[in-house]
């Protein structure tokens, strides 16, 4: 890394760090809630931190769990979990409170204008999620500070939390777009509106606000979806309706174009766990990890057993991160910091004249004798020799049939209906 | 009929679905009209049961049908002037959105047409019971604050909403090529809006709602459906049971499933101590997955035997008034409450309180115009309110 060379040591004055490292790694940790996730990222942000690089874990989850992992309280400002490593919680209420403070102010303004009460201006949200959408923009100011060569973030629950980073592109096409429009409105009919609604004219302070906050969620955006810089992982158990949501998310992310290039199985049981009255489980969970097998091709994907007991305090921490990862400074350590894998899982098209969405595949190694490929339910299952691959499709795709694909320079493209079917 | 609606909730991965599962079929056991619906978009009703489940209300077994919702087909189906509308909108802005659902500035907001389908399906009157399989915990809780949070913004701005449409849609569109929401538009808005405020009498109806909380005895779980509860309370939703799933066999046949029980019983122990007001029933985990009807029926066989399942009485003191010297209190229940988390605020005749980023605001009955808040306290779980009369200041001046 970038700062190998450097002082790593943390003295404390982060206005003087300001500015060391000239690369920066973002690792995302992701998954439905209880699997295990904030275990993981705290287990991964340790071993890279013993291994000389300065890394902060930072918890964005409104139901904190990184302070339990450490076993002590932590708080919205990097703490020194040893030197090397800081830790933090963030409350997503309080960066939106900071970052809409003119709207929140104008919006009070609208509710003592009414003077009819309801709830506090103080407390209206604008949309459910915003807040969690200001918790990702510490991520950029962390990032821009360059004082850590890597940012662990223990997320909220995939969906939640991603499904939120589309939303910066619309708003710049509403900032881009509307803007201007709403502002030659109110120029022109604010006096009106307010005269006959009682609801007082934006100042223009308000639009600069709301422009300024697009402009940083379109940068994070962007540092979110390159693949040299952060990494998406998606955190699953064995369990089947675990896994099925890690696969739909998977599909997801990939669908907003931010790359995922590992996949940590967490909790398999191990062999003596099922023994006597959970013997059933050893089939189940066979079947589960030979799915998970073939539903994260050319990812990396981690192992962890089910520990003792919970995984809490560093060195069990430590622990969990010499089975995922391998002990540290052996042969076969693999650092967690790596780029696993830069490809897409897939692309999808849509032609809006014919209405047709179709999906591409890169294969480039395959032959088109070798290709089989179909559809079930939601499922596409595609074989290429031994190989069996199985992609949960986008909604869009999973409820339309496949009608055909054609395969060309190691590509292959898949086509689909363009109507509903149901079931 | 008189039908009832049970909601499940509880973090992701606990076992809402089948916990809600068994409840339907013991319900359609007994003979009584039974639905179980599924607001989860991940849903899995179809797996548990192992029948196409299809966006179709469909009968599996005598008296029980099951129905998984999705919200963008009811958006498409049911209201057309709204979905015209935001197409409309987003495609004239060039936001280049192709489907309805991904329209949607609101996360979330989708959610809100699965509740309204609900409504509907109560109103029909065709089920005696409703079994709701919700989302998770944190989703289901936007979802049940939803309601008042968007009455209150319809009511702030539908003037302008009304002004809007007149006067600036044909301004919009020949100078700004952009589609603002038409008289059409508004009157379904409109009529939403009613059913909104419908909504949120059945699901707030101890007599007709309860919400039931699933969990896992398990760290983070405890802490969580804590939570929930107090947040539950806080919006006034009739809270009756508990579930704890995947309660491990004290005898697993091998240690290191032992050791995990015992750790489990640290758990279900904080469980019972904080959840002292509510039945706690503990469904154990069973050596395979929950899948088939006859899995769901040795569940319901089991753990939800209980005669009385459907008629667990409901605390009736969850908000109530106190004549005291020269004025009223208000007593809230909020279980695990803290006195410095919560915030409260007096707005004319409404009361809000605020508990971090969870707000209610409570319509003060009209004797108490006027009044002044004198104090607000947490005593044994519940948010203590005083009020003071006017007359009774006016008196001692």
């Amino acid at each position: 890394m970038s700062c190998l060379d450097q002082d790593r040591r943390y003295c404390g004055n982060r206005e003087a760090e300001k500015g060391r490292c000239r690369t920066v790694r973002i690792l995302i940790y992701t998954g439905k809630g209880g699997v295990g996730k904030t275990s993981i990222a705290a287990a991964t942000a340790a071993r890279i931190a013993r291994s000389g690089r300065k890394v902060v874990i930072m918890s964005t989850d409104q139901a904190h769990s990184l302070g339990d992992s450490f076993e002590r309280s932590l708080g919205p400002e990097p703490a020194e979990i040893f030197p090397g490593l800081d830790a933090m919680e963030i409350d997503p209420a309080e960066e939106a409170r900071q970052a809409w403070g003119t709207l929140r102010e104008y919006l009070r303004q609208i509710i003592d204008e009414k003077a009819n009460g309801g709830i506090e201006a103080d407390e209206v949200l604008l949309f459910p999620g915003l807040e969690e959408l200001c918790a990702l923009i510490r991520i950029l100011d962390i990032y821009e500070e360059k004082i850590y060569d890597v940012i662990v973030v223990d997320c909220a629950p995939t969906g939640e939390t991603l499904a939120l980073l589309r939303y910066p592109e619309r708003l710049s096409v509403l900032a881009d777009r509307l803007l201007p429009m709403v502002r030659s409105f109110t120029s022109a009919f604010g006096g009106l509106i307010s005269r006959r609604t009682s609801v007082p004219k934006p100042r223009d302070l308000v639009f600069a606000e709301f422009d300024a906050l697009v402009k940083r969620l379109n940068q994070l955006q962007q540092i979110l979806r390159d693949r040299d810089v952060t990494s998406m992982r998606i955190v699953t158990t064995p369990e089947r309706i675990v896994l099925q949501e890690a696969r739909r998310n998977f599909t997801w992310v990939n669908e907003y174009d931010f790359g995922t290039d590992a996949v940590y199985i967490n909790r398999i049981y191990p062999a003596e766990a099922m023994k006597g009255y959970f013997s059933g489980w050893e089939r189940m969970q066979a079947e589960s990890l030979e799915l998970a097998e073939q539903s994260f091709p050319e990812r990396r994907i981690f192992r962890l057993e089910l520990q003792e007991e919970e995984i809490r305090g560093l060195d069990m921490l430590e622990r969990a991160a010499d089975e995922l990862y391998g002990k540290q400074d052996s042969e076969q350590a693999v650092d967690p910091v790596e780029i696993f894998c830069r490809e897409s899982a897939f692309r999808s098209e849509y032609d809006p004249k014919s209405g047709l969405r179709s999906l591409v595949v890169s294969l480039p190694y395959a032959a088109k004798e070798e290709i089989r490929a179909e559809k079930e339910k939601e499922d596409l299952i595609l074989r290429v020799r031994n190989e069996v691959r199985r992609l949960r499709l986008p909604d869009l795709m999973g409820s339309r049939d496949l009608l055909g694909w054609d395969f060309e320079d190691g590509t292959l493209t898949l086509r689909f209906g363009n109507s509903y079917h149901k079931g | 009929m008189e039908s009832r609606i049970f909601i499940f909730t509880g973090k992701g991965g606990v076992g809402k679905t089948s916990t809600a599962a068994a409840h339907a079929v013991r319900s359609a056991r007994e003979g009584a009209d039974t639905l179980l619906v599924s607001a989860d978009m991940a849903h899995n009703l179809g797996d548990i049961f192992q029948v196409e489940a299809d966006g179709k209300v469909r009968e599996i077994a005598p008296c029980l049908s099951v129905l998984e919702l999705d919200p963008y087909d009811l958006m498409r189906e049911e209201y057309p002037q709204i979905n015209r509308t935001i197409g409309n909108l987003s495609g004239s802005a060039g936001l280049g959105i192709e489907r309805i659902g991904d329209s949607f500035m609101i996360p979330g907001l989708e959610n809100l047409f699965s509740l309204l389908k609900i409504r509907d399906l109560y109103l029909s009157g065709k089920y005696e019971r409703i079994f709701v399989d919700c989302a998770p915990t944190g989703e289901t809780l936007s979802l049940l604050k939803l309601p008042e949070l968007l009455s209150w913004y319809v009511e702030k701005f539908s003037p302008v909403g009304r002004f809007m449409t007149r006067a600036l849609t044909p301004v919009a569109k020949l100078r700004y090529h952009m589609e603002l929401p038409d008289n059409a538009a508004m009157d379904e808005f409109g009529q939403t809006y009613r059913k909104l405020l419908k909504l949120q009498e059945i699901l707030k109806d101890p007599d007709i709602t309860r919400v039931r909380l699933v969990c896992t005895p398990e760290r983070m779980v405890v802490e969580e459906t804590r939570r929930s509860y107090m947040y539950l309370n806080l919006y006034h939703y009739a809270v009756d049971s508990v579930f704890i799933n995947r309660v491990l066999p004290a005898e697993t046949g091998n240690d290191f499933m032992d050791r995990w029980s015992r750790i489990q019983q640290q758990y279900i122990a904080e469980l019972e101590s904080v959840f002292t007001d509510l039945p706690v029933t503990r469904i154990p985990w069973f050596a395979e997955e929950v899948q088939g009807m006859e899995a769901v029926e040795k569940l319901c066989d089991g753990a939800l035997s209980d005669p009385d399942l459907f008629d667990r009485p409901v605390r009736e003191d969850n908000e109530f008034y106190t004549p005291i010297e020269g004025g009223y209190s208000l007593t809230v229940r909020i279980p695990g409450a803290e006195q410095e988390q919560v915030r409260v605020a007096l707005h004319e005749l409404d009361l809000d309180i605020r508990i971090r980023n969870y707000v209610r605001s409570i319509p003060l009955p009209g004797v108490l115009r006027g009044a002044e808040m004198t104090d607000h306290q947490i005593r044994d779980g519940a948010l203590v309110v005083s009020f003071r009369l006017r007359e009774n200041r006016e008196t001692e001046k």
